[in-house]
C-alpha cells in the first residue's frame, strides 16, 4: 500500500506534500499571530495580569540602565527590570521567565544566556559545504534530466 | 537547536553502520533540512509571519518535506529516499529534543497540536562545547579516512 504511493505521478506527490506544508505554515502563522495579539493585550493591561508569569525567548538587549533593561525580538520591545546579580549585558541575547508588574514592566526571575549567536549562524552555515560535497559526490540526474538518482548508496565518503 | 554542523557531523561518524534500505548521503542531507528550510523561510517571510516556520520542526512537517523531495527521484528509489530523508530529519528532531530552552523552545513536535517539547539535557548556553566536540571528532574521522585512502 505504502509502496504504491511512491509510484504515483511526480506532480501529485509534489503537489500534495507542498500544499499540505503550505496549509500547515498558514495555520501556524495564524496561531502565532493570535498568541502575539494575546501577549500585546496582556502587556497593555498589566493590572489585570499582575504577578502572572511570562516567558520570553531570544530577546536582544538594546539598553541596560541600572536595573532597567530594554529588550526586543523581531516583533516588539519589552521593558524589563532585573536583579544586579544577573549581570545582563547590552547587545547579548537572552531568554527570560518574568513576572508582570503594575507598571507594565516585566520583573525578571530567571535568565538563560544565548552566547555567540552570530558565530552559531556562521558555523551552522559551514555545514552547507558538507551538504554540497554529498550532493556533488552522490546525486546524479538521470533519464534525460527528468529524475534524480543516488550513487554510493551505502556510504557518504566513498 | 545544536548548531547545524553538529547535526550533520555526529550522524556522519556512524554512516558506515547504515544498512539497506537507508541511503547514507540522504540521511546526512536530511539532518540539516529542518534548520536550513526554517532559516530560508524566515528570511523570505515578513517578521509577523515568523511562526510560520515551526512546521519544519514537527513530525507532520518532516513527512511532507521528505515526500516533496522524494518526488524528484526515480520511481525505483523513492521508497528508500523517503525513509532516508525521514531518518535524517528525525535524528535532527531527536538532537533538538535534548536541548534546554528556558522559554520552552520552538519544537512543536506534534503540530498542529500546539505544544512544545524538550527533554532538556544540555542548555543552549553551552552550544559551543558541543560544536568543538563534534568538530574535533569529525576532523579526526576525516583525517583517518583520507589516510587510509592514500595508503591504498
Amino acid at each position: 500500500m505504502i509502496k504504491r504511493v511512491f509510484c504515483l505521478p511526480r506532480w501529485l506527490l509534489a503537489g500534495f506534500s507542498s500544499l499540505t506544508l503550505i496549509l500547515l505554515m498558514v495555520y501556524c502563522a495564524l496561531e502565532g499571530s493570535k498568541l502575539n495579539h494575546e501577549r500585546t493585550k496582556i502587556l497593555s493591561n498589566p493590572l489585570e495580569h499582575l504577578q502572572e508569569e511570562i516567558r520570553l525567548g531570544f530577546l536582544k538587549i538594546g539598553e541596560v540602565n541600572g536595573y532597567e533593561i530594554m529588550g526586543h525580538d523581531s516583533q516588539r520591545k519589552y521593558q524589563l527590570t532585573s536583579d544586579p546579580s544577573m549581570n545582563i549585558r547590552k547587545g547579548e541575547t537572552y531568554s527570560f521567565i518574568g513576572m508582570i508588574t503594575a507598571s507594565g514592566k516585566i520583573r525578571i526571575k530567571e535568565i538563560q544566556h544565548h552566547p555567540y549567536r552570530l558565530y552559531k549562524y556562521l558555523l551552522s552555515s559551514s555545514a552547507i559545504l558538507i551538504v554540497l560535497y554529498l550532493i556533488i559526490k552522490n546525486i546524479r540526474i538521470q533519464e534525460k534530466g527528468r529524475y534524480l538518482t543516488v550513487i554510493n548508496e551505502d556510504k557518504f565518503d566513498a | 537547536m545544536p548548531d547545524t554542523f553538529t547535526h550533520i557531523a555526529l550522524p556522519a561518524l556512524f554512516s558506515r553502520l547504515y544498512r539497506y534500505p537507508i541511503l547514507a548521503p540522504l540521511v546526512l542531507i536530511g539532518t540539516v533540512l529542518p534548520d536550513y528550510l526554517r532559516e530560508i523561510f524566515k528570511f523570505l517571510l515578513p517578521a509577523v509571519f515568523k511562526s510560520a516556520v515551526y512546521p519544519f520542526h514537527s513530525i507532520l512537517g518532516i513527512i511532507c518535506v521528505s515526500l516533496f523531495i522524494t518526488s524528484f527521484f526515480t520511481v525505483s528509489l523513492r521508497g528508500r529516499v523517503f525513509i532516508s530523508l525521514l531518518t535524517g530529519q528525525s535524528l535532527h528532531l531527536i538532537f533538538d529534543l535534548f536541548q534546554f530552552y528556558l522559554n520552552g523552545g520552538q519544537l512543536y513536535l506534534l503540530f498542529p497540536y500546539w505544544e512544545t517539547y524538550q527533554i532538556g539535557i544540555y542548555s543552549d548556553t553551552y552550544w559551543i562545547y558541543l560544536f568543538i566536540i563534534s568538530f574535533i571528532s569529525f576532523s579526526v574521522y576525516c583525517l583517518l579516512h583520507f589516510r587510509k585512502k592514500f595508503q591504498k
